[in-house]
Formats: structure tokens, sequence, C-alpha cells
């Protein structure tokens, strides 16, 4: 460090957070992430469309541009798109969409649109963007059935982000739980959990995921399916951190400030509490941050099984399994688009991973 | 009897024994009740050469004399390796006309391993004409009916053979029965048609049935199950406990590591993966060789068939079959040119995909027609175990409503290119049991009635959450299960849930592997699902009419499993069916056993027309276009044909006679 | 070091049995049984399947025995290489894997080697050249591959093999090579087509190797023998690969045990994409048609071989670094 200094009374979480804010890379990521989240959240307003609202005048129709100067070189204060003219193509069976230049659809904002209901609590009209009713706005195209592949690919984020997050808690959860009971209690025990977590360990994920999913009951509603995914998908995922765990807390008991307040006649459950775990507080954030995005990515894999969360709930799994053939890349390639999504998601997420590790670790990085 | 796999890893492809009508006698009739015309689904029969759509002449009536063999073939005459070409093919072998020109000889074909039974067809005792409406004698050169149907004498054409130069004769036929139909190892459950039923053989070429009831129905089944049952009984035995000890051939088996001699007898017969090579068959082509990835096929050296000018046919000498198991690998591949020929496997959708390899990959896209009555029939369970929900579905405007709110034009629009048919699930318009209100009942798309139908029922939605609900505010949930393969049945469920939600209806799809669907199906767990309506022609209608009556149970439907059982059982199991649905079950009992023409007809319409008027199943598009690809080596594939189990695809249209241009 | 490898051996065997049992649990798991998808074709044939003969059927594959009995029939069978007889490709179990092993084998190899061939000499580079452009953008290169499904990948893969060099789409050989002999020219177009399964099996393991290499090199590089000998004038190049990048590469030896569950995961799904004649989608297919013998075997097999490869980890660290053994 370049002045040790000036960081002499700064606490350590204000210490942290300085060496965060080094990493532009983690704190724009941090930013991106919690952008998407905030629209997931308020997915029924920044959707223009009910993600299974069909367009039946837009069967693959390729992504609409969007213009603020018209055809005859007019210029449009509001941003509008042209509406498509299709013909289906006699000789290749092809469906093809020209932008019309007569239908111009202009984009409102916080306009009324489709009527939904918002968290359950109550029913409003008001949609970030949205056109006028009979027009319709499909920035990134529509698919098989004239789905709006952007309200789906927000509505899908919902899913999608929210399983990655509540995943990795559940799997914090058993792992900080059983880690740290082998761990600080050891013997006998943590000679148990560990063989435990070398058998899970050794079988194979993804059949082991397959035969969980396959015996979830066929009539369970789409919300049952969800939170069974998540429990399958956690109930792999917990060994690696319970390892890491174990480790910490077999090297921290023997720790001289352990030690002192063991002697000192803490209880336990205070030395747990209130030493040993935010000793590596900072180690299990990392450990999450890097843990969310391998959720995501096996949520995406499920459902390209077909074992996966089921319509007409849609996450990106859901969507990517629909785009996976030849077909859609030679004549519908925006159906891929979900799939940058699930890129630049787990993208964010191991940058912001990687610095929040940098910064969390005096000692680490940082020697040049 | 387990009865074979198209291809292993598709364990849930057809087979078994279905069957269908048209009797010797009733063929007369047939001929002379011609195709209603102008109907959407009707291929104009001038564009087949004339000769397929009458019984094969032979070479001795169209004074061919000098018969010629392939190169290949010539070869190993000339080594000593194979006998003669006048040693291998009958005195009088039959012509086959090719749809276009007469090949040349040689080349080998590259397919998919699922289309092994359209490129190299089955060699049925009896034959199917292209229009699917005749049966055509084939290797069995005539048939006689008597004492009402309970005995049936069958006539061989004389000299076919085997691959292996083994004569086919009348105990190919009467080994089949007796010792795998009837016994009671390899059989352990008998169509109780064939119980106490005999062969008997009157001389090499000549052999009858002998049934209890009448049965003419078996002669459809000779011609649509084809060569089921017949088998090379020269090379059988050696598998099979009547003919060798029993214990040296459990020891055999063992070491091969099968579980019993009947799994190995059945592997052999079924073509399944570790077939020992060589097996003897009648077809066009022989397998010889299976591996993880492929398997091969080399030509039938005693195919007794030749083209016009006397060659033996096939014009082609192998066939390498890919095993694909990813269908969307599969119509990459069929797309981009590199197979000479796809079509089981391909989807209507992918049509724009294909079209565009006739472009750069320059294949051509023939468009068959598909012979489902309806691509997805809806099967609500009316013996659903949960009471009110089967109380729901046995109210007819539950199910009016239903069928009314499908926008079927639309599904038409997306799905098939507007090129399919809307209708409900009932037989093809050129079937002689066809009436139009067959397939128009209930196909308008009307969802305020649907409205109307379904809040007359109590069904409203009380706790305004948009979805209707029972009586007490508990929402009415429906689970439909289903498999998808074959018709584009994931994308028009979507529609069809769709729809129904627009009525109020919460509808839950559930996409099931084969095992769990026959699970579920047969034992009635389904709430709903869905199959392709097949069965849909003067062939297999009769012998299997399924979404009409409850005759049976299986994984394809599971709308009325106690009723049927009921009947099967005959009343000792399942339960007792309403009068009409007894009425049904009359109907076809005689339907079965008659030989009356007139009648057959009164009673095929009687039972469909109870469909229609009830909507026991519900219809969505049928007759839709299939895509067949060719590539552009592949010559005299015929420009259109219809699509189907019915005829066996491609049976009716030769591929004996399709050959590779250099 | 003889007694920590039979120590470590006797250790395995109650994990293994453990691992028998859950294998077992797992595949009875979902609904409905192999005998019922046999069944469609009895019914098909418009026959009344009666109780009875559903047993009889059940009975010739010990189905109609008791969970515990099955159990121990199974893995007494297993134990003698016996792995039993799939229902649904009617064959033996031995015969269905060994035929599509060496294929798997080829493939887990040859990500395996692109996966260590690319990520450690750029892990060195990124330790080296910190923060520089390079360093920057194989970070951003080997995130991307992290991040991207791999069904995803090897589509895109296979659609450019295709429209750029004009390769088959989907399995390891051209149409005119499958069957054909092994030559020169047949291996020649086997490597013309296994590049695809190797960069997306090796894509997602490359990212993550590489970080660890530079994370790892980093560490090395900054405690003091590396401080002396820089200061003392040793060249560089010696300087760096004389210590540092062989201690950095420790820890990767110990992963080896580990890669073969993920490789599997990671084939299958690759296979089903590509097409491509590996054990993957044959367990997968198990599975979900409940093939029991079959996908029992198959994940026992997995499980034995992974828990060896553990074992041979460890070894290989104890000969490495003598302080483990004495553990």
């Amino acid at each position: 460090m370049a002045n040790p200094e000036l960081f002499k009374d700064l606490s350590s979480r204000r210490l942290t957070w300085l060496r965060f804010k080094r990493h532009k890379l983690a704190l724009a990521s941090g930013g991106f992430l919690i952008f998407l989240y905030f629209i997931a959240a308020f997915c029924e307003f920044f959707a223009p469309y009910e993600p299974n609202w069909r367009n039946p005048k837009a069967i693959f129709a390729p992504p609409q541009e969007i213009h603020v100067i018209d055809s005859k070189g007019d210029f449009h204060f509001r941003p509008f798109v042209y509406g498509y003219s299709l013909t289906i193509n006699p000789e290749t069976w092809v469906r093809e969409y020209t932008q019309d230049p007569e239908q111009i659809h202009p984009i409102y904002f916080f306009a009324k649109g489709q009527k939904y209901q918002f968290w359950n609590l109550f029913s409003t009209e008001h949609h970030f963007i949205t056109t006028a009713s009979g027009q319709y706005l499909h920035l990134f195209g529509t698919d098989k059935l004239g789905r709006d592949i952007f309200s789906r690919i927000i509505y899908g984020a919902r899913i999608s982000l929210s399983l990655g997050l509540i995943g990795v808690a559940l799997t914090l959860v058993l792992g900080v739980l059983i880690g740290g009971l082998a761990g600080y209690v050891g013997g006998r025990i943590d000679n148990l959990i560990q063989r435990l977590i070398e058998v899970l360990q050794s079988i194979p994920t993804l059949p082991l995921w397959m035969a969980l999913s396959a015996a979830v009951p066929v009539h369970w509603s789409p919300l049952g399916v969800y939170f069974s995914i998540i429990v399958i998908l956690s109930f792999i995922q917990w060994t690696g951190l319970a390892r890491v765990v174990r480790g910490r807390f077999l090297a921290l008991r023997e720790e001289d400030f352990v030690v002192a307040a063991r002697l000192l006649g803490a209880s336990q459950l205070r030395i747990i509490t209130r030493h040993l775990l935010p000793s590596f507080l900072s180690h299990i954030i990392t450990t999450a941050t890097l843990a969310i995005p391998g959720m995501i990515l096996a949520e995406t894999a499920l459902s390209f099984l077909g074992v996966g969360l089921r319509a007409p709930v849609v996450s990106w799994g859901v969507l990517l399994q629909q785009a996976q053939n030849f077909q859609v890349i030679v004549l519908t390639p925006w159906l891929l688009l979900p799939g940058i999504f699930v890129i630049l998601v787990v993208i964010a997420f191991n940058l912001l991973g990687d610095g929040l590790r940098d910064a969390a670790d005096p000692y680490g990085g940082h020697q040049s | 009897m387990l009865v074979s796999k198209n291809a292993a890893q598709k364990p849930y492809k057809r087979l078994a024994l279905r069957g269908s009508l048209v009797s010797a006698r009733l063929l007369v009739l047939a001929l002379l009740n011609l195709p209603q015309p102008g109907l959407a689904a009707e291929i104009n029969p001038a564009i087949w050469p004339a000769s397929w759509l009458a019984p094969a002449k032979t070479a001795s009536e169209l004074n061919i004399t000098d018969f010629k063999e392939p190169p290949l073939l010539a070869a190993l005459v000339e080594n000593g390796k194979l006998p003669p070409l006048s040693a291998r093919l009958p005195l009088d072998p039959m012509v086959l006309e090719p749809a276009d020109s007469i090949g040349s000889y040689g080349g080998t074909a590259r397919i998919f391993e699922s289309d092994w039974n359209m490129f190299n067809p089955v060699e049925s005792p009896l034959s199917i004409d292209p229009t699917v409406a005749h049966i055509l004698p084939n290797t069995i050169k005539t048939w006689e009916l008597t004492d009402e149907g309970r005995t049936i004498t069958f006539k061989l054409r004389a000299g076919i053979k085997w691959s292996d130069g083994e004569p086919l004769d009348a105990d190919d036929f009467i080994f089949f029965h007796r010792h795998q139909l009837l016994n009671p190892e390899l059989s352990p459950v008998l169509d109780p048609r064939w119980l106490d039923s005999r062969t008997e053989k009157v001389d090499d070429l000549t052999f009858s049935y002998h049934f209890k009831e009448p049965f003419p129905l078996l002669i459809n089944l000779m011609a649509q199950l084809g060569d089921y049952y017949v088998i090379p009984s020269d090379y059988m035995r050696q598998f099979h406990p009547d003919f060798v000890n029993r214990e040296a051939l459990i020891k055999r088996i063992r070491q091969e590591g099968y579980i019993s001699w009947m799994a190995y007898y059945n592997a052999i017969r079924l073509w399944t993966r570790n077939q020992p090579p060589l097996m003897p068959t009648l077809r066009p082509f022989q397998l010889i060789k299976r591996t993880a990835t492929s398997k091969l096929y080399n030509r039938n050296a005693y195919y007794a068939k030749v083209d016009p000018q006397g060659q033996q046919l096939p014009y082609i000498d192998k066939i390498n079959a890919d095993i694909i198991e990813n269908q969307d690998v599969l119509a990459a591949k069929a797309a981009t040119g590199q197979v000479d020929f796809a079509a089981f496997e391909l989807k209507t959708q992918d049509f724009p995909l294909f079209k565009l390899g006739e472009k750069t990959a320059e294949i051509k896209v023939h468009v068959w027609k598909r012979l489902h009555g309806s691509d997805v029939i809806i099967e609500p369970n009316l013996n659903i175990r949960d009471e009110r929900l089967k109380a729901v579905f046995q109210d007819i405007r539950f199910r009016k409503a239903l069928s009314v709110a499908i926008n079927r034009d639309e599904m038409n629009s997306i799905i098939y290119f507007n090129k399919g048919v809307p209708r409900q699930a009932t037989v093809i318009p050129t079937s002689r049991f066809f009436e139009p209100t067959f397939a128009s009942a209930y196909t308008e798309y009307d969802p305020a009635q649907a409205r109307i139908w379904l809040d007359e029922m109590g069904l409203t939605d009380r706790d305004g959450d948009g979805f209707r609900d029972y009586g007490n505010e508990e929402r009415l949930t429906i689970t439909l299960e289903f498999l998808d393969f074959e018709t584009p049945k994931n994308i028009s469920l979507e529609l069809v849930t769709s729809y129904w939600r627009e009525v109020g209806l919460d509808i839950r799809l559930k996409e099931v592997d084969p095992a769990l669907q026959t699970s579920r199906a047969t034992a009635g767990l389904m709430q709903m699902t869905v199959w392709h309506a097949d069965r849909t022609t003067d062939i297999l209608f009769p012998f299997q009419p399924m979404w009409y009556v409850p005759m049976h149970t299986g994984w394809e439907e599971s709308h009325w499993n106690d009723w049927a059982t009921y009947y099967l059982s005959k009343g000792l199991r399942g339960e007792r069916p309403p009068a009409e649905i007894i009425q049904l079950q009359t109907w076809w009992d005689e339907l079965t056993r008659s030989t009356d023409p007139q009648r057959v007809t009164t009673l095929g319409k009687n039972i469909l027309r109870s469909t229609a008027e009830n909507l026991w199943t519900i219809g969505t598009v049928g007759l839709a276009p299939q895509p067949v690809v060719v590539g552009h080596r592949l010559k005299n594939v015929a420009v259109q044909g219809y699509w189907g189990w019915d005829n066996r695809w491609t049976m009716p249209y030769h591929p004996a006679t399709w050959y590779l241009e250099k | 070091m003889g007694t920590y490898i039979l120590k470590r051996l006797l250790a395995m065997i109650p994990t293994l049995i453990i691992i028998s049992v859950i294998v077992f649990i797992l595949i009875q798991l979902p609904p409905g049984d192999i005998i019922s998808a046999n069944l469609a074709a009895l019914q098909q044939q418009g026959m009344e399947v009666s109780t009875e003969q559903i047993e009889a059927l059940r009975a010739q594959y010990n189905l109609d025995m008791p969970l515990p009995l099955q159990y121990f029939h199974w893995i007494f069978n297993f134990m003698q290489g016996d792995m039993g007889y799939s229902i649904k490709y009617e064959q033996p179990v031995n015969t269905l894997i060994w035929e599509r092993l060496g294929y798997t084998v080829i493939i887990a190899v040859a990500s395996l080697l692109f996966t260590w061939a690319l990520a450690i000499p750029i892990g060195i580079y990124s330790a080296v050249k910190q923060y520089s452009f390079g360093d920057y953008l194989f970070t951003v290169i080997g995130l991307l591959g992290l991040a991207t499904p791999s069904f995803m990948l090897a589509l895109i893969l296979m659609y450019c093999a295709y429209t750029w060099f004009g390769i088959s789409v989907g399995g390891l050989f051209s149409p005119e090579y499958a069957e054909a002999p092994w030559s020169l020219s047949k291996t020649a177009d086997l490597l013309s087509h296994i590049w695809i399964p190797m960069i997306v099996l090796g894509t997602a393991g490359t990212a993550s190797i590489m970080r660890v290499m530079r994370a790892n090199l980093l560490d090395e590089l900054s405690k003091p023998y590396v401080v002396t000998a820089r200061a003392k004038g040793v060249r560089p190049m010696k300087l760096i690969f004389k210590y540092p990048v062989r201690i950095a590469i420790n820890p990767f030896i110990s992963t080896i045990g580990w890669l073969l569950p993920t490789l599997i995961s990671g084939e299958a799904i690759v296979s089903i994409v590509l097409n491509l004649p590996t054990t993957g989608p044959l367990l997968l297919q198990a599975l979900l048609s409940q093939d029991m013998f079959l996908a029992g075997s198959f994940l026992m097999l997995l499980s034995i071989l992974t828990v060896l490869g553990m074992l041979l980890s460890d070894i290989l660290l104890a000969v490495v670094d003598p302080r483990i053994r004495y553990e």
C-alpha cells in the first residue's frame, strides 16, 4: 500500500470498500447486476408485454429497429418502430418480414398498455415502454408463437436471477452449518461428514440432478417445481463450500484469539458467532458470489435436458432450450439473445466475485 | 410377444400388430367405390405409374425373358460364391415399374437409421396400393375366405427365396404361428382372437388359418403388419428349444450375455443392436453389420423382383444408415445434404430449413401427405379417479367448449404454413367411412360459445384470479402429460393451452418420457394426454378404431381405460360403461366379424358419427404435409405419396426402384 | 508410502458401499419403470395384459424381488464384472458401455490436454505480465468460455465449422469414413471433427485453471526466494520456470481425480448436441427411461473411477510433496 498511515484509523469494513472501489470492472459488474435485479423485481412494469402473450401477426419476426426519422425524412420527436408486413414465400416456406414504412408505431414511456397484477398486490396498466393498442413493439423479435422475446427475457430474469440467489443462500446455510460442524466439533463427526462429502462428490453431478428432477411429481405447480429445482441444485453445491468452511474452522480453532476467548469462558455459540464466523464472512460472501453463476448455468443445462423448469414458467434456460437447433442459427438467430444475457450475468458475477475476494483479503494481490 | 423396435434407441417407435379391413371379397367392391374428388387430402393417382395401382404383373405377362444382374453380384457368381441369377430369381418374377426412369446399378446410399423402414421397406405377404384403399397381392398370390371368414387360405408365389437362398414356403408361416405366436414363453400374452387357432399346411405353397370366430381382418394385417407373420424358419430353428437342446441353447445365450432364450430370440428377430449378422430377409436389403454409430446393409442377392428391362432389383448396392439420436442434428444433416434420403424424423416446422437446403445443398424437398386424421388429438380422461374432474370431463358441454375454444386456423397457419386441414380426429376423406361432418364438427373457433358452455356448467371464476373454479372457489386445474414425438405436439399444446387459458382454464403441461407415458396412461392416471390420430384409412381403421371405441388400452390413449378394460375382460374388471359406449363396442364387435361390405360401412360410420357428436377426443389439425428430403443423387422417389403407419410409409411407392445417379 | 496407499484403499471400501446404495436408491426414485415401456409393445397389439403376465415379465428381470434383494443381486453381479442387462437396448450393459467408452476417453483426454496446454501458459503469461493488455484480454476470453452454456457453444461452433470449413454436421467422422477401417486419412478426418467437442469441453475448464494458475504463480512470485533470486540477477525465464511455476502447478495434480465427474457431465451435454457416440447420452437416456441396470451400473462404474482418480491424485501429491505422507 502506498501510504499505510492513511489507512490506520479506518475500520476493516471501510478498508474493504476502499479496496473494492479500486476494481473498476468489479464495481461496474456490481452496478450492472443491481440494475438487472432491479428490472427483474419489477419485470411486470419493465416488460411491454406479458410473457405468454402472442402476437399472431408476428411469428418468428425479427427485431424491430427504433427510428426517429421516417421514410419521408421527417423527424419524429417520439421514437417509433415500423410494423411488419408479412409474406410467406411460396418457394421457401419462409415467413419474410419487411418493415412497413406505412405503419408507424410510436413508443410511449410510462403509458398504459396491457393490464397486469403487480406483485399480486394491485392491478395496473402502466408500462415502462409500450405502444398504442393494436400496435406492437418487438425490440428483440418474436418466437415460434409470436411471443415477445424482449418481454420474455425480462420475465426470465426474475426466475433465473432469483433462482441463483435463493439457491446459493440455501447452499450457504447447508455448507456453513455442516462444514462448520465438522470443523468445529472434529473427531468422528468430522470424519463422517468428510466421507459423506466424498461420496456425494464422487457421483457425477448431472445424472444426480437428472434422477432427482425426474422424481419431481408431475402435477406439482410451476412454483413447486421451481423450488424443487433450487433444492436439487443446492443439494450438490453445498459440499464444496462445506469443505472450505471446515478447513477454515480447523485452522481458526487454534488461533490465539479463539483460544483466548475460550480461556475467558466464552460459550461455544459465542465463539462461533462472534469470533469464527466474522473472521471468514468475507470469504463466504466471495464464494457465494462465485457460486451464483454456476447455479444459473446449471438451470440452463437442466432445461436443455428437459428436466428443468416447465412452461408457462419462463426462465433463461427455458428460452434457450427453444433456441437449441440449427434452424435457429440459420433462420432466426435472435432467439439466441437470452444466451447473451446468461453470458453477461455469469461474467458479471465472476468479476464481482474476483473484486470482492481481492478486497476482502488484506494480504492478497496488489504486489506490484 | 415383445414386438420390434424401430430403432433400439427409440423403443417407443411404433411396431406391433395392428390390422385393417378389406377382405378378398370386399376388395372388388372397394375398387368400384371410387374416392370422391376435390378433397384436400387427395393426391391425383395419375402421378404414379398406373401399374402400381393394380396387382403387379409378372415377367411372363410382360414378355420379359432375359434377366440381368448387378455387376457386384455377377462378380460373386463368377467366383462361385453365389448361385447364378436364374437359380436366385423365381421362374416368373414380379415386375416393378420405376416412378421416373429405368435405373442403373451401384452405389452406397447414405440415410439415417430412423429411416430404415422407409428406405428398405417390409416385404409384406400382401401389399397396399398407393391410394391406401386396396390390398394387392405380393409374395402371397391369392387368398380365400371360407366358413364366413373362420378359415383363411393363402397361396404363395413360387420360387421366392430368403436372402440365404432358402425357399419361402408355407412352413415359414406355420413356424411363426405354432412356435412363436402360440409359444407361451415367447408370447406370454395372446390376442384372444388367436386362442385355439390352428394352421394347416396344404402343400409347400398353400396354408390356412382356422379361427373360432370370423377374422376377415387378417387379410389387412397380412398387408399392413407385413412380415410379422412370416419368419425364416430354417434359420430360426437353431435358436428355438423346440428344435435344439434347451440346456445347450441356454448355455450359449448366457455366454452372449442374454438373460433368457426368449430375449435372444427376439433380439435376433427384431434386428436390435447385437443381432448376429445375416439374419435372412425378404426385403430389398439385408442388415450385415451394426455398430454404435451406424447400420450397414447389402443388397439382397435373392430379391425376387425385376424392373421392366429384366434387371434384378434393387438398383442400389449398399446402405449406410447413421444412428442419430438428436433430432436437431438430424434435421441439420438432412438440410445440409449429408444423406440421400430423410423423412421419418423430419418436422413440418422445419420446412424452411430444408427448403433453404434446396438452394445451398442440392437437395429436393418433396411434400407428402400425412395420414394422421389429426396430428394431435386431445384425450380428456373420462375415467379419471378424481370424481369432480370426471364429472367435468363427462359433461359434453365441457368437451364441446374445449373444442370450439381452439383456434385451428391459427394453428394451421403458425405450425403448418396453412397446408394442413383443421379437423376433428376421423378417417381420411378418401375413406369409405368418411362423411364431411365427421371432420368439421365443433371445429369453428368460437370462444364466446365456449365461455357460455363453461358458465352453464357452473365453472365460473369465483375468486377473480382469471381462472375458472369448481363450486367452492378451488381452481379447476388440469395437468396434460404428453410424449413429444412424431408430430408437433409440443408447439401444438403450447397453443392449445393458451387458447384454453383465454377462456379461463388452467392447464399445466408436462412432457414425459416413453416409460412414464406408458405406465401412467395404462394405469389411467393421466388427467389428459395427447397422441396423433393414425389408423385413419380403410386398411387400419376397422381393426383398431381406438380413438372412437373403448377397445384397447395402451400408451396412446388414456381417455376411457376402465370402459376398455371392462370390454376386454368381458366384465370381470374395469367399470361398466354407459349404454352409448356399450353400443359402440357392440358395433365394433360386429364390424370386425362381418364380411358384408355394406354392413361394415354402416357400422364404421355409426362409430365415427358418435365421436363427431360426443367428442370423445378432440382433434386439431390433420392431413398435414410431411417433408421428404431427397438428395441430388437419388432418383425415382415419388414426388407425392401418403405418409403413415397405415401404409407403412413408403411401401406402396417401391423404394426398391430407387437408384443413385453417378 | 505402502502403508499410506493401503490405508487409503481400505478407506475406499465404506465409501463405495455408501455410493452403491445411493446410486441404487437414485435409480429407483423416478416413477415408472422400464417394464412399463416394454408393455407398450404388448398392448399395442390390442391385447389385455393381466397382472400375472406383468409379474412374469418382471420376474424375467428379477424386478419382482423386494428392493434390498434386488440391490444385493445387482451389486453381487457387478462385483463379478457382470453389469447386467439393458432392457431398453436389449443387450448386455458391458457391451453397450465398452463400445462407446473409447470415444469418451479420446474426447475427455483431448479436452484435458487442450485445457492444460492453453491454460497453463496463459496463466503464466498473465501472472508475469499482470495487468497488461494481454492479461485483461485473456481474462475476458476465459470468462466468455466460462460463461457460455456449453450446448450453445457447441451449436455455434458446429454451425461455423459447417459454413466456413464444410465440416459435416454432428458426429465424429464424415460419412465416407464412418465405417472405413482405420487409416491415416480416417485419423485426419477424426481430428477435423474432434476439435469442436474438445474446445467446447475445454473452454469452461480453461478459464478457471488459467485464473488459478495466475493466482498461484503470483503468490509464489512474491515470496522472498524469488525476490532474492531476482535481486541476484537470475535471468527472468529461468527465474520463473525453475521453481515458482513448478510449485504453482502442484495443486492441479490434486484435481485430476475430480475431473472425471465434471468431464462426464459436460461431455454428455456436448455429445447430445453434436450427436457423438459416447457414453454420456447413453447414461442420460438410461436415466430418463429407467433402464435400471444400465443407469445403475454405469453410474457405479463412474463413481468407482472417480474414487480411484482421487486416490491417484493423492498418491501423486504424496510423491511430489513428501509432507503429506506423514500427516
